[in-house]
């Protein structure tokens, strides 16, 4: 086409488009909102998924995970939609997979992982009451010991109401139990029992330890999600692992480190999680007084009192009083009347009070249930529902950067991959030596790990054959070898080799250059199948599970609505367009008539369009960049935890890249050019005979 | 008059006024679609939570041995419950009972965690009218086409009822048997083995980890006195009653002398931190109604309405500049005969009216084609019975399928509004005619 024809064919065009004023801006008004949704909203979805990515790759899934390809469930670090227990198969040897990880060349670290559900118990007040007592005779410090005796009779008190009071709601075997329980319980409570212990302590401690300690349970048992990992990998390639208190676990020792998140939102005593929860609202500018949630929030934490009154010893809770009554500048109340005035928290002295029960009161509290250093009870419940314990060391808190308020971050602790697999119910070699010993002492059968199961425990098809080798997998021998356990586990050791050789159930994988993470997944599938391994490699999103899956579904609605709003815009262009067509016939009949081709009357419809489009396109992308640009300045601040998540930390600073502007300009000419197809056939037909008959 | 213009008007807009009208029709349906995906969601929830896990009122509650110890769901001395219960509560269709637990139940080759409902079968109306045993190949490999087993068998000892889900990952069919062992609070477990008698078809999510038992059992694993329950499940002869009845047991059984929970509208399961913090012992009661026990999935229903929400607000907008446009051109179209009209003596108010009316018009007729396909196509989606293809949305929405429920009262609004809509939008174009002077209005065409 020659320039000046297509300089005409511009200048009719843009005549046209002024001419028609209200009709431009209003196609034009569409076209500019299409492209600053799709610009705005496309950039703001991937910074999104670029910033969760962060979270998830940096913190607990790796750029890649692999796992069973035969499991029944599919990986999700974060949870699945089911509350039943995801179960992802399991990787019989990690070493295997290492090996062939390793020999990719982008691969930067493989780092084995499970994920279990336990509890967690420390062991009753009235258990470390008596080991207490049962240490202080060892050591004949009888004085030590006498002087614990009032709080043993107090807890014993406690259990005596504790245990009458179950028996009102107890029936069949387990209410003769509760009447044996209080009947011991009682008896320790006699005059004559402490009089007895005078003269016997150390059998009577035993009569404690034996018929009473039984009655008190396990003390306060706290849930717990943990991945067991060979930490000291972990540690040193998820860069956003931080100890917070205490220190990591030293390399070849068993231990578990605390999420600090999960322990400032599960574990830590109950007033000091309302006084938080209250104090967090008001940095927010939320009120107590008109909101129903925050209101009931105060009215609990004053009930606090009993409860940590009793958690006080004689001592503390004679340097608390006058600290209270200075505060309250009361003089003549109760300690526990005291401690319920101080936590009657309002707007007015939320503030003071939440600084004060920091500094004053908690050095005198166990804020959480275990200290650093403590040894904990682990127990977990094994694939065929059998409870496993072990006994490990807590050797701090730990956060991962930027997501210290999520909750998300939270959802897991961390435990070496040894004890893992011995709550998983897969042995270790000492325990394996210590059942092979029990084995041949008791003439036991070998049975096949398939079987064991019914073999060891009866069912319709049991005969009791011997069949195949053990294999050293699994053990359900629980009874035989839990004391034990118990005892050495917290302090056995072991190599970087029991790691590798061991099962693991799934291996998260970190790259050097994260922008190959496709090509790597491709690589690592064809080496696993060529290894005849039979496994499964899985990107972050795939592997985090509801979260990855609630993210595609935001951007499966985005589409959606994109798809929709865009649909119904085309009829309206479509509409408007062909509106402006028809008014025109008698002008385009003139052009037709003084020699105008079909061909210049398209291309002069269809300049108008793209010039439109253009003009309006580019102020859509223009709106959409500053917005972007404003947001990407200043951030978008996180509102609640799950926010915090997905921004991987308390703003996002979103970003946009040419694509974007690409995409919202090219489906707004697509979208435009196809509202055009119609009246530019509409147009072309003009007959030149229509410019005289439209003048009649 | 002015209507009979206005009609003339629209159908000699022809194309235009067509295409307008599909815009409009479609974005009318589109809605309605949306509406009744969401009412189907509700419909589903409510279904599931009543038939599974609440009556539209609830009484549970907890008790505590001491004030330090963790509290177990459970309503002791019950007879005397039930009594002012039963007499207090207004237009009750049906009261039962359930005992709750957690626990491990483990097959041979596979174990999972559920939540325990014991229940008395032969007292559960609903149950057995809305859960329907699955065909044995819905979670048997090669398994016949029939469904296997009865719900009813329930009242024989030591039996259990799954859903075809749990029986596939557990990989059981009717008659196997199955070990359900608990943990207590206190740390000592306890276990049953159990006959499964009935696998039934799935309920969304909440079926995932429900199982039912006879109370039997429940009362032997956890040790507890027969007198006593997890919950009174409350069914009225109108849901929207709930509320009402439940604050009504509040006051009565309050006077009546019991300890009654502050009102917290979150499952049971979800308390036991609560409570457990709490400085009290002895025995609490806990009132909730239907939607606070799935008070955890009602989000689903929230983002759907605002995803809705968004999107006709931001068709309507569209709608509305469409709405603009089509009858700005129609005016300045119909200039000479605006101007003949007004000529011939029609008032500014009468021309307003007319072009107000025919955009009126054009949005009632739309959106009622769009309402009625959209009407059509929804009842016959919601027969169909379309499966729903993935099964972490099957988990949210709460159903296999895909339901949909038109709601009348949705219908007239959408119908209203839009009408509203049109009229309004077309206030400018309308004025914008009125105000043209006849005499210039004939001279412009000349």
């Amino acid at each position: 086409m020659r320039s000046a024809t297509l300089g005409l064919i511009l200048k009719l065009a843009a005549r046209s488009l002024w001419a028609h004023r209200i009709k431009s801006a209003i196609v034009g008004s569409l076209m500019t909102f299409g492209t600053l949704l799709v610009v705005f909203g496309t950039a703001m979805l991937d910074s999104v998924e670029t910033a969760m990515s962060n979270s998830i790759i940096h913190s607990l899934a790796g750029h890649l995970q692999v796992y069973d390809a035969n499991a029944r469930d599919e990986l999700a670090i974060y949870g699945g939609t089911a509350m039943s227990g995801l179960d992802y198969g399991e990787i019989p040897s990690f070493a295997a997979v290492k090996k062939v990880a390793e020999r990719i060349d982008n691969v930067k670290a493989v780092v084995p992982m499970g994920i279990n559900v336990a509890n967690m118990t420390r062991g009753s007040e009235l258990d470390l009451a008596f080991s207490k007592m049962r240490r202080a005779y060892r050591d004949q410090k009888a004085e030590e010991a006498k002087a614990l005796i009032p709080k043993v009779k107090r807890l014993l008190a406690l259990l005596d109401a504790d245990i009458d009071a179950r028996t009102k709601v107890a029936g069949g075997d387990h209410l003769q139990e509760l009447k044996g329980q209080l009947t011991a319980v009682r008896k320790a409570r006699s005059d004559e029992f402490w009089a007895q212990f005078q003269r016997t302590p150390l059998e009577s401690l035993e009569y404690l330890d034996t018929q009473v300690a039984p009655a008190g349970g396990d003390g306060r048992l706290m849930y717990l999600r943990y991945v067991g990992t060979d930490l000291s990998a972990f540690t040193k390639h998820f860069d956003r692992f931080q100890i917070v208190r205490g220190e990591t676990v030293p390399e070849g020792t068993r231990g578990i480190l605390i999420n600090q998140k999960f322990a400032d939102r599960r574990l830590k005593i109950l007033a000091a999680r309302l006084l938080d929860s209250l104090e967090k609202s008001r940095l927010e500018d939320v009120l107590i007084a008109g909101n129903a949630e925050l209101e009931s929030k105060a009215r609990r934490l004053k009930t606090q009192s009993g409860s940590i009154s009793i958690m006080l010893s004689p001592k503390s809770i004679a340097a608390l009083k006058p600290a209270l009554n200075t505060i309250l500048d009361q003089d003549n109340e109760t300690f526990p009347e005291l401690l319920a005035a101080f936590l009657s928290i309002d707007d007015s002295n939320l503030k003071e009070r939440h600084r004060q029960f920091y500094d004053i009161l908690a050095p005198h509290l166990d804020l959480y249930p275990f200290k650093i250093g403590d040894i904990v009870t682990i127990r977990a419940w094994t694939k065929s529902g059998y409870s496993r314990a072990a006994n490990v060391k807590v050797f701090g808190t730990f956060s991962f950067k930027g997501l210290e308020r999520s909750d998300l971050s939270g959802a897991a602790n961390l435990i070496d991959m040894m004890t893992f697999r011995e709550l998983y119910g897969q042995m270790s070699s000492a325990q394996r030596a210590e059942l092979g010993a029990i084995k041949s002492e008791a003439k036991a059968k070998t049975v096949s790990r398939a079987r064991a199961e019914t073999d060891l425990f009866g069912g319709p098809e049991s005969d009791g054959s011997a069949s195949d080798d053990f294999g050293g997998a699994f053990s359900e021998f629980e009874g035989l070898t839990l004391k034990r356990t118990k005892r050495q586990a917290a302090q056995q050791t072991y190599s970087q080799t029991d790691i590798d050789q061991g099962l693991t159930l799934s291996t998260a994988i970190l790259l050097k250059d994260e922008s190959l993470v496709d090509v790597t997944k491709a690589k690592l599938d064809a080496a696993f199948k060529n290894a005849g391994l039979e496994l499964k490699v899985v990107d972050w999103q795939q592997a985090s599970g509801i979260i990855g899956q609630l993210f595609q579904l935001v951007r499966a609605v985005l589409y959606f609505a994109i798809f929709i709003i865009f649909a119904v815009a085309l009829v309206i262009i479509n509409n408007s367009m062909l509106m402006a067509t028809l008014e025109r016939v008698r002008e385009i009949g003139t052009m037709r008539a003084i020699g105008a081709q079909r061909g210049l009357v398209l291309s002069m419809l269809v300049s108008e369009t793209f010039m439109l489009c253009l003009v309006a396109g580019g102020c859509g992308a223009i709106l959409g960049i500053s917005l972007m640009s404003w947001f990407r300045h200043h951030g978008i601040p996180a509102i609640n935890e799950m926010m915090m998540f997905m921004f991987s930390g308390p703003r996002l600073f979103p970003d946009y890249s040419a694509h974007h502007i690409g995409a919202g300009v090219s489906i707004i000419l697509l979208v435009s050019l196809l509202a055009t197809i119609w009246p530019a056939r509409v147009a072309t037909r003009v007959p030149p005979i229509e410019a005289m008959r439209s003048a009649d | 008059m002015y209507t009979r213009i206005a009609i003339r008007n629209l159908r000699q807009g022809g194309k235009r006024t067509w295409l307008l009208g599909l815009a409009l029709s479609a974005v009318s349906g589109l809605l309605i679609f949306l509406l009744s995906l969401s009412n189907g969601v509700y419909s589903s929830m409510v279904s599931a939570a009543t038939t599974l896990s609440a009556g539209h009122v609830n009484v549970s509650g907890f008790f505590k041995s001491s004030s330090g110890a963790s509290g177990a769901p459970i309503v002791t001395k019950v007879d005397d419950v039930r009594q002012v219960v039963l007499d207090n509560t207004p237009n009750l269709r049906a009261a039962i009972e359930r005992h709750r637990g957690w626990a491990k139940v483990v097959s041979d080759t596979g174990s999972m965690w559920a939540g325990l409902y014991g229940i008395d079968i032969d007292n559960e109306p609903f149950l057995k009218e809305k859960l329907m045993v699955a065909p044995e190949n819905e979670y048997v490999d090669g398994g016949r086409a029939i469904p296997v087993g009865q719900l009813a068998d329930l009242n024989r000892p030591d039996t259990i009822a799954l859903f075809a889900m749990q029986a596939k990952r557990l990989e059981v069919k009717v008659g196997d048997r199955l070990t359900v062992r608990t943990e207590t609070l206190r740390g000592t477990s306890n276990t049953v083995d159990l006959t499964v008698v009935a696998i039934m078809q799935d309920l969304g999510m909440m079926s995932s980890w429900n199982v039912f038992m006879p109370t039997k059992n429940i009362l032997d694993l956890y040790g507890l006195d027969p007198n006593s329950t997890g919950a009174m499940m409350l069914y009225l002869e109108d849901i929207d009653q709930a509320h009402a009845t439940m604050e009504g047991l509040r006051t009565v059984l309050t006077e009546a002398g019991y300890s009654v929970m502050e009102h917290d509208p979150r499952p049971f399961f979800m308390k036991f931190e609560t409570v457990t913090g709490q400085d009290w012992a002895g025995q609490k009661l806990d009132l909730t109604v239907w939607s606070d026990e799935v008070s955890f999935m009602t989000w689903v229903l929230k983002a759907i309405d605002g995803v809705s929400f968004l999107l006709i607000c931001v068709l309507a907008g569209i709608i509305v500049l469409g709405i603009i446009n089509a009858l700005w051109i129609a005016v300045r179209e119909r200039t000479r005969e605006i101007g003949t009209l007004r000529a011939i003596g029609m008032q500014q108010k009468g021309i307003l009216s007319m072009i107000m009316l025919e955009a009126a018009i054009l949005g009632f007729l739309a959106t009622a084609l769009g309402c009625t396909v959209s009407v059509l196509l929804v009842s016959l989606l919601d027969a169909s019975m379309i499966e729903i293809p993935v099964e972490a949305v099957q988990a949210i929405l709460m159903s296999k399928h895909f339901r949909f429920v038109v709601q009348w009262s949705d219908v007239s609004v959408t119908l209203f509004g839009f009408t509203l809509l049109c009229t309004l939008a077309s206030i400018w174009p309308a004025i914008r005619a009125a105000r043209m002077r006849p005499i210039s209005a004939i001279q412009l065409t000349e």
